[in-house]
């Protein structure tokens, strides 16, 4: 066998174990256990509240604008977080130190209007 | 610093426009007339043009950033300053249509203008872009921005359902472009443009990744400017479209799509054997896509009876024939070849194309105002009569498409196709037959559209329902009498396209430029090493 | 740190298995752009796609050592979230229109 492939031999392993003890157990069940359905066992919720409606119901839209919202302005701190990492290393060089500042500044800035914009827009207001 | 804000003025203005008249738009009073923003929108891009105007006298024919800020990400050459020039001035001309049309239309919003200048900054960096991350994020500015103003109109649903066309469209043909990108990464190690082309140039790319990358790109562009056989999308979107967004989109998106290939093209590629040396190479591509584009075109042209459509498939022939321009190798003064450069004939046609597309869409706009997305031929069927000085323009605009002599769009083809001869020894002798061919079968449905606007008397039931705005007659107006000037004296114009693409020898041939890239910009490599990673 | 993880850090997977795997997750996508018919679901089409081309930036990335490939993916995701954004609204607006999200329901526009 290739000697590459040889860590992997302990998980394919686990993963006959753990498919093969899965599907003993659901055997066993099915052969050993008695089976005696009445209705009440066949509902869902066999001891709770019987269900009242599909719980496949619409969301509101303002669950999507919030969620899309979000989405754009989290994935922003994406940049933020790489510059702020680098940020003391930037600071020694002397020339590079405030075209790395007032550049994220100019970033953050369009950000903030596009953040005032959602907000007069009326994008973050519930109701 | 200050010096790289310089050069990149045209780009911060029109950046500087779009989010004032974002932000102005919310604090107006809702339902007020936004028609202002445009003027106001209209200003930045009229500084911006001035602005690109200074710096094509600033700089030299080499000049490039060079300052750290930028980190090799911006190319300035003349032929992104001519490109830039093309879109600013359709985004003008398209922005000025719109002041009057979008209240008929009910949808009189500040965004408009905003996304406007969004998207031709998108455009606008695309043509300067020189690494494929910025060429990357600059196309979906651009195209993120265009699918919204597809679906302007939100309650039409012609509208929505052309934005919801084209954004699936568009972003599958993103998705194209980025795993190009990526395998051309991977085959060469680098995102820069020039040291890709340096790398293959060299040999040193791994040379089946880079041609999957190559068609990759060439396919993901090919959706972009609506080259068939990719082009399904164009004329469901051209038609359902706002007519004044359509005239933006139709050219400046074509601009944007040919200068960023052009670029990418002779820059990473330019190597010749990826160039005609084999099977794959890309000219071998783009021939079969340019007379693909240019019959099917045509074809389908010839069927149409609404003036939106008809103009969609005549977008599709017109990228077959700008397609062309990327074959010429122009010949410099000393009798060299230059593989790395262009001729005149790719921006001057663009300049050609957009003035001809501005008038037309622009009278589209006037007689559909009213109607939704009417553009059919009672729409504007005794033009003539009604309004003579909209007629004669969309008379010029149609000539001119078509390439009849003392317009811009003739001395276009005339440009293209000489050129084409002239360079590789006649090689191509047959494309530029299979194209006047074209050119002489379009004559059929732009000569209708004139026929109707004249000939026709205008119907009873359905009379021209047309929008007065003078905003609309300057820009329709401005774009024939262009479109005139640059065809009786189009040698200043021509000089400096030939410039434009001649630039692209500097700032793209790996040779001149390449050694001192790789020296002056330390390959950035992880400072984590893998095996840290491992061990912590 | 186990023994297993040790051996693992020693004997890469090699490229070609990512790209394997990338490009199966790309042509699970353009199948699910090309034939599924709710536009809901050819925008997770979509998002494969671009997942697709991440995992190919990333394994070339570590291939070739260096961080071009990472600093694309960061902008890969942050543009793959702006246009889930305007995709969805497109959805919500066609929704508004034909009371489905069925991309065959799109019939306005044909000649």
């Amino acid at each position: 066998m290739d000697p590459n492939y040889a860590p992997y031999v302990p998980v394919v392993i686990i993963g006959i174990l753990v498919v093969g003890l899965a599907a003993v157990i659901l055997l066993a069940n099915r052969f050993l256990g008695p089976r005696r359905t009445t209705r009440e066992k066949a509902i869902p919720y066999e001891s709770g509240v019987d269900p009242v409606s599909t719980p496949r119901q619409r969301f509101s839209v303002k669950f999507y604008m919030t969620a899309m919202l979000f989405l754009i302005f989290d994935l922003e701190v994406v940049f933020i977080y790489p510059w702020a990492a680098r940020y003391s290393e930037f600071l020694r060089d002397n020339a590079f130190a405030p075209i790395a500042f007032w550049g994220m500044m100019f970033f953050v800035t369009i950000l903030s209007l596009g953040l005032l914009y959602e907000w007069k827009r009326g994008a973050m207001d519930w109701e | 610093m200050v010096d790289d804000l310089l050069l990149i003025s045209p780009l911060l203005i029109v950046t500087v426009m779009g989010l004032v008249s974002l932000l102005v738009g919310v604090f107006a009073p809702a339902g007020s007339f936004k028609g202002w923003l445009a003027f106001l929108t209209s200003f930045g891009f009229l500084a911006a043009l001035g602005a690109c105007y200074m710096l094509w006298h600033e700089t030299s024919a080499g000049a490039a950033f060079s300052s750290q800020s930028f980190h090799y990400s911006l190319t300035l050459d003349h032929f992104g300053l001519a490109l830039c020039g093309v879109i600013l001035l359709g985004a003008l001309l398209a922005t000025l249509t719109a002041v009057h049309y979008l209240p008929a239309q009910k949808s009189d919003h500040a965004e408009y203008y905003a996304l406007i200048a969004f998207s031709a900054l998108g455009m606008m960096i695309m043509v300067m872009a020189a690494d494929l991350l910025t060429l990357f994020v600059a196309l979906e500015v651009m195209s993120i921005s265009i699918y919204i103003l597809a679906g302007f109109k939100r309650d039409s649903s012609f509208s929505t359902e052309s934005a919801m066309k084209y954004f699936i469209l568009g972003s599958f043909a993103s998705a194209i472009l980025l795993l190009g990108i990526s395998f051309t990464y991977g085959a060469t190690g680098t995102i820069s443009m020039r040291e890709i082309g340096l790398a293959v140039a060299g040999g040193d790319a791994h040379s089946e990744l880079a041609l999957f990358g190559m068609v990759m790109l060439i396919v993901a562009f090919g959706f972009k400017i609506a080259a068939a056989p990719f082009h399904m999308w164009t004329p469901d979107v051209y038609e359902g479209a706002p007519a004044s967004v359509t005239g933006f989109m139709a050219v400046g998106v074509k601009a944007a799509g040919f200068g960023a290939l052009a670029r990418l093209l002779l820059t990473c590629f330019g190597a010749p054997e990826y160039r005609d040396g084999s099977a794959v190479s890309w000219e071998t591509l783009i021939v079969i896509l340019a007379v693909i584009s240019m019959c099917a075109g045509n074809l389908m042209a010839l069927a149409q009876k609404n003036l939106k459509r008809m103009l969609a498939y005549s977008a599709i022939a017109h990228t077959g024939y700008l397609l062309m321009a990327l074959l010429v190798v122009p010949a410099s003064s000393d009798g060299e070849q230059a593989l790395n450069a262009l001729g005149g004939g790719l921006v001057f046609y663009l300049l050609a194309y957009t003035l001809a597309n501005v008038a037309a869409f622009g009278v589209a706009a006037a007689v559909g105002a009213r109607g939704v997305e009417d553009a059919g031929e009672e729409a504007y069927a005794g033009l003539a009569g009604r309004d003579p000085m909209l007629a004669f323009a969309l008379t010029i605009a149609m000539l001119s498409l078509l390439g009849i002599p003392l317009t811009a769009g003739f001395m276009g083809k005339l440009t293209l196709f000489g050129e084409l001869l002239s360079s590789g020894g006649g090689e191509y002798l047959w494309l530029v037959v299979v194209a006047v061919v074209n050119s002489v079968v379009s004559a059929y449905y732009y000569l209708r559209v004139v026929m109707v606007a004249y000939m026709q008397d205008e119907s009873a039931e359905k009379p021209i329902a047309l929008l007065k705005s003078a905003p609309l007659r300057v820009a329709v107006g401005v774009a024939a009498i262009l479109t005139l000037v640059f065809g009786i004296m189009p040698n200043k114009a021509i000089n400096a396209s030939t410039r434009a693409g001649y630039s692209l020898v500097h700032t793209s041939n790996p040779a001149t430029y390449g050694a001192r890239v790789s020296a002056a910009k330390p390959a950035i490599t992880s400072t984590v090493e893998p095996k840290d990673v491992a061990h912590r | 740190m186990t023994p297993l993880l040790a051996s693992m850090s020693q004997t890469a997977i090699p490229l070609s298995w990512y790209l394997a795997v990338a490009l199966i997750l790309f042509a699970i996508g353009t199948i699910g752009v090309l034939t599924r018919r709710n536009a809901l679901v050819v925008l997770m089409s979509v998002e494969i796609l671009l997942n697709a081309v991440n995992l190919t930036f990333l394994a070339f990335a570590r291939h070739h050592d260096n961080m071009d490939g990472h600093v694309v993916t960061f902008f890969v995701i942050a543009v793959a979230a702006a246009e889930a954004a305007v995709g969805l609204a497109l959805v919500l607006g066609i929704f508004r229109h034909n009371r489905s999200v069925n991309v065959d329901s799109m019939t306005a526009l044909r000649n």
